[in-house]
């Protein structure tokens, strides 16, 4: 098991923007919001942990932390919404 | 582990992982929902008016190519498969080696299942899998990393539960398991004790027709080692006694007559046209008189309106999948008869997904009164619904 599973994929696709660096810049905008959700989630769960009486007393952080199936369902909407927002102004484009 | 991969080889993605992960599910399902919806809407109201009644789907590409809401479409779309695969890629690599061994424990051990691997070291890889990385999946299906590897099944099967979103079912497996019940309910007759997989992967749609039969021999074949690996281990793990053969669907290294059932799901339409004629043909001779083909498949280009078409066309020009156009050009009726099948033999149907709408559901489909919409499929679909069609071999007078 030595070769490492590839990185990207193999072939070329057709041009989709009449500047090929707009597709370069939309993809580092969505890697961007991509972090930005995952500090948003660490941010979201720790809030949690800390507001928790129980485990913020008794239990140290770690990272195997999960959120309650509401608290967790309702960062899912947030999530939902962040992206959303995030490409509303492609919706008038 | 992502969302669906909950079985004895599920990852352990970090937490920052695993918000990744949610993060590409929800940039999908925004692309697939309100972004095409956009689309359709801005198309019906600006160009459908426009174009002549006999245009066709690449009349219609050649009018969405300049427009801003296609590029967008295309582009977001395009960068949130790639970030399907990146976002369980790391995850896989750092527990590489403990998942070959998870895989290898699991194989060897008869206690809850006792099913079976063969490999073919000696297989050539068609050219459509080992020089394609299809729907941009790195490395494609082929990629092995040598004895014991299973990556390449860890990659699919972990993709594929960040790229449904949901919509595939909690093990991924709901298109098997809407067609098996519906199969067991339109023909309650038809009990088949062999059933083969073809093109099976790491064998999602493989399991189901063990549970739906389960005095049924069930073998899944593909000509990728690490998938097979792979899938024979998470089938040992679900306790689900099924069988994996590396072999090629257009050559299947099994007698004449053996099967009652041969099935694929999503596989025909990841072949050149020819080699689809090859796997009617092989499963015709498979079968036994009585048996069925059954395919889980993209519908046909004449089943479909210019803009559907058009708007399927996407994942050959931008998602890897060379084969789409041309298979969807095809006649399944006219590639069933041509492979020995009468032509009154030939059945499709609309299948709704039993995990979005309940057994109540399929048993509607079955007796021809359904709640579910059916003039369109599959990936157009509002709902989920599978799209199947087949045909019965002849039984000697």
């Amino acid at each position: 098991m030595s070769r490492p599973l590839p990185e990207t994929a193999r072939g070329k696709r057709p041009a989709v923007f009449p500047d090929p660096a707009s597709e370069t810049l939309l993809a580092m905008l969505l890697e961007l919001a991509r972090e930005q959700w995952v500090t948003r989630n660490r941010l979201a769960t720790l809030e949690h942990w800390a507001a928790s009486e129980v485990t913020a007393a008794n239990t140290p952080w770690n990272e195997h932390y999960r959120l309650p199936a509401e608290a967790e369902a309702a960062l899912a909407a947030e999530r939902d919404a962040f992206v959303k927002g995030l490409l509303a102004p492609a919706d008038s484009a | 582990m992502t969302r669906f991969v909950t079985h004895d080889l599920k990852l352990a993605p970090s937490l920052d992982e695993r918000a990744g992960q949610d993060f590409v599910s929800s940039l999908r399902a925004h692309v697939l929902n309100h972004m095409a919806s956009n689309m359709r809407a801005r198309f019906d109201a600006e160009i459908a008016p426009h174009l002549g009644t006999q245009a066709n789907s690449r009349d219609v590409l050649k009018a969405m190519l300049p427009r801003p809401d296609f590029q967008f479409y295309t582009a977001t779309r395009t960068r949130a498969q790639q970030m399907v695969w990146s976002s369980v890629r790391a995850t896989i690599e750092r527990q590489r080696s403990d998942l070959a061994e998870r895989a290898a424990r699991l194989s060897q051990n008869q206690a809850n299942a006792q099913g079976s691997l063969i490999l073919d070291p000696d297989l050539a890889i068609p050219k459509n899998v080992s020089a394609i990385d299809v729907h941009l999946m790195p490395g494609s299906y082929s990629f092995d990393g040598g004895e014991a590897d299973i990556a390449a099944g860890s990659l699919y099967d972990n993709g594929l539960s960040v790229f449904s979103f949901g919509l595939m079912g909690e093990t991924l497996d709901d298109i098997g398991q809407s067609i098996a019940l519906w199969l067991s309910l339109r023909h309650p007759q038809f009990q088949p004790q062999a059933v083969l997989d073809l093109g099976c992967s790491v064998g999602h749609q493989s399991l189901p027709w063990k549970r739906t039969f389960p005095s049924a021999k069930v073998i899944g074949l593909d000509v990728a080692p690490a998938c097979l690996r792979y899938a024979h281990a998470r089938a040992q793990s679900m306790g689900i006694t099924a069988h994996f053969l590396q072999a090629d669907a257009t050559a299947v290294p099994l007698p004449d007559g053996s099967q009652d059932l041969v099935f694929s799901s999503m596989f025909l339409h990841e072949l050149p046209a020819d080699d689809v004629g090859a796997v009617f043909r092989e499963a015709h001779r498979l079968l036994r008189p009585g048996g069925l083909m059954l395919h889980y498949e993209l519908p046909p280009n004449e089943a479909l309106s210019a803009y559907d078409g058009f708007y399927l066309d996407w994942d050959g020009r931008y998602n890897a999948e060379p084969y789409y156009q041309s298979y969807r050009d095809l006649s399944p009726p006219a590639l069933a008869s041509d492979a020995g099948f009468a032509p009154e033999a030939y059945f499709q149907a609309a299948v709704p997904s039993l995990g979005w709408y309940g057994e109540a559901a399929v048993r509607k489909a079955v007796s021809g009164a359904t709640d579910v919409g059916t003039d369109t499929v599959g990936r157009l679909a509002d709902g989920v619904q599978w799209f199947v069609y087949g045909a019965w071999k002849e039984q000697p007078e």
